[in-house]
């Protein structure tokens, strides 16, 4: 039988490993929860209900927040999920679905967001989390053609009509019909989805981790590995039917355009752009080219090429993204202030490592 | 129960091999090996290039699964259980090259190794300090020379608390002065009952740490008994050294 640990020097060692590393979990999570903690912060920001385009921007930020999330989730782990429209669409269509024939509260239809496309993750993460790489790629996006010709050729759903007149959610007698309402019951289920995917990634970080590294070694190790990659497909599922949900609400209705496949493309640029460290990434890189798109809305051709440019450009010059980018400005900027002791610059180069 | 029954009957033996195979289309890189390790036992596998002794690590360990035969561990049959289910339940291995968290630390790789086995081995402490690897604990680990990194890789093995550990060539790649360390973590290792499968070309490191051999040549077993009576047979020498081949070449000249 394996010898168990017993040595009170080796639990000395143990012990001191298991603080280092999670002060360095801690440091991520504090970063994360500040982050949340600001966008739950904009809930109670007096904004001017005036300003339509504003909002709308805003709005378009949030609604689209899920799914750079679920990107991220699957990106931690280096795998590219062009899928995501899919899992909005099954989101966006079941709280639909809900909305028109059942209730229009919201708890339900948030939380039928959540739980559906989560549901229906699992049955396509058994098959898909066999592969790796280019092909995993490739059969997310297949499995984001399916859903699509499902829609299509479902009556139920609407065909290519899609869902039309989606009552707007309620909470009681409140009726969440207003601009400034929409964009506040967006920033609330994205705040949600945040802390699913920060809770989730805080939890598995180290296997995360060491999956996306070295994923032969922590098997050997005794890693099982499927059962993190299915979760954070689920996950990744269920952010990714919240932010479908939203898309159905802003527009009250369900339709196969607003979950076209190709979008799937423009969720991965906010996550390469932002940079895949932390939720910080995915938040920074979709409001940025949310506002920066809507700048050329009028020239839709000109907001497709600022979109690849920003990813080519991001992908050769500004590995990990504007937010590592900027940290290791201001690291940068410290280290020419105050010389840095060796040690400091090992341990910051380690964290930049597991980053 | 009926695991503790085939306990009580295997004793001290951790591992034992049937007739294994591995077939990858049509070539035959294991054409049934058989093999026992008791606790405490140093088995050293040697062989030319292609003989098949990584393909017998990879499919003891699950890496492949085995075209025919069985791998028991402790008693149970394991065969063709995936390698983190064969690592929870005590076999775990090293590799030809140094395998390692690379983005981490090196001790956020032994805190990786220790939670995903479950459980971590006594004497931690004493392998860090004999590799050295106790001075640059908080360096990352991909940064360190070659030498160091490999020591990790058999350090992070050994700290889940194996019952028994297959090295694949744990010398490759090290320099001489390298080499008494992996003799340390190896003899440590056994003296705690853990039962050592060493693949490896340096003669030498054989001579010193395996009391007995196992030769492979083209995927079967060649010979195998005691180290240095095995290594003197003509056979052997001249499938590992091809000594044969050159003295027929010799005599055709």
């Amino acid at each position: 039988m394996p010898r168990l640990l017993s040595s009170p020097a080796s639990l000395a060692v143990s012990g001191r490993h298991e603080r280092q590393a999670g002060r360095r979990l801690d440091r991520r999570l504090t970063m994360e929860l500040g982050v949340i903690s600001l966008l739950v912060g904009l809930l109670f920001l007096p904004l001017p209900a005036e300003n339509l385009q504003l909002i709308s921007q805003m709005n378009q930020a949030v609604m689209v927040l899920g799914a750079a999330l679920a990107v991220y989730v699957m990106l931690r782990l280096n795998l590219l999920h062009f899928g995501v429209p899919a899992f909005m669409a099954v989101g966006g269509y079941s709280s639909a679905l809900v909305a028109i024939h059942i209730t229009d509260n919201v708890v339900a239809l948030v939380a039928v967001s959540l739980v559906v496309p989560a549901l229906v993750a699992v049955p396509f993460g058994l098959i898909t989390l066999r592969l790796r790489g280019t092909y995993f790629a490739l059969v997310t996006f297949l499995i984001g053609q399916v859903v699509h010709l499902a829609i299509l050729a479902s009556d139920r759903l609407g065909r290519t009509d899609g869902l039309t007149g989606v009552p707007a959610p309620t909470w009681g007698d409140v009726v969440m019909g207003d601009a400034l309402t929409t964009f506040r019951l967006g920033l609330v289920v994205c705040i949600l989805s945040a802390l699913l995917v920060a809770g989730f990634m805080s939890v598995n970080s180290r296997r995360i981790d060491s999956l996306r590294s070295n994923e032969v070694l922590a098997a050997s190790l005794g890693l099982r590995g499927w059962p993190i990659r299915l979760g954070s497909f689920v996950v990744s599922a269920a952010a990714a039917g919240a932010s479908g949900f939203l898309v159905v609400n802003t527009l009250t209705t369900a339709h196969p355009s607003s979950f076209a496949t190709l979008s799937g493309v423009n969720y991965v640029a906010y996550v390469v752009v932002g940079g895949a460290a932390s939720i910080v990434g995915p938040l920074v890189g979709t409001v940025a080219l949310v506002f920066l798109v809507a700048q050329f809305a009028s020239e839709g051709v000109y907001a497709s090429a600022l979109l690849g440019g920003l990813l080519i450009f991001t992908s050769l010059f500004l590995r990990g993204g504007l937010t590592s980018t900027v940290r290791r400005i201001a690291e940068w900027l410290r280290d020419r202030r105050t010389p840095v002791p060796r040690a400091s610059r090992q341990r910051r180069a380690v964290d930049e490592g597991q980053s | 129960m009926r695991a503790r029954a085939e306990r009580d009957v295997v004793g001290d033996q951790a591992l034992r091999v049937v007739d294994l195979s591995k077939s990858f289309g049509g070539v035959h890189a294991l054409r049934g090996v058989s093999l026992d390790i008791s606790r405490g036992q140093i088995l050293g596998i040697i062989g030319p290039n292609g003989a098949g002794k990584t393909s017998l690590v990879n499919a003891i360990s699950g890496r492949e699964r085995p075209t025919a035969g069985s791998v028991m561990l402790d008693g149970l049959d394991v065969t063709g259980r995936s390698p983190d289910y064969l690592s929870r339940r005590g076999l775990t291995r090293s590799y030809q090259q140094s395998n390692i968290f690379a983005e981490a630390s090196v001790e956020e790789n032994l805190a990786r190794a220790a939670e995903f086995a479950g459980r971590r081995a006594v004497g931690v402490d004493a392998h860090l300090q004999a590799t050295g690897l106790d001075a640059v604990l908080n360096s990352r680990s991909g940064s360190l020379p070659y030498g160091l990194q490999k020591m990790l890789g058999l350090v992070m093995s050994l700290s889940t608390g194996p019952s028994v550990v297959l090295m694949d060539e744990p010398a490759a790649g090290l320099e001489a002065g390298e080499r008494p360390q992996v003799d340390r973590l190896v003899a440590t290792c056994a003296e705690g009952g853990c039962a050592v499968l060493i693949v490896e070309h340096d003669m030498d490191m054989i001579r010193r740490l395996c009391p007995t051999v196992m030769v492979l040549d083209a995927g079967a077993l060649l010979a195998a008994g005691p180290t240095a009576e095995v290594l003197a047979r003509p056979d052997v020498l001249a499938a590992y050294l091809g000594v044969g081949d050159t003295e027929s070449e010799s005599s055709d000249g």
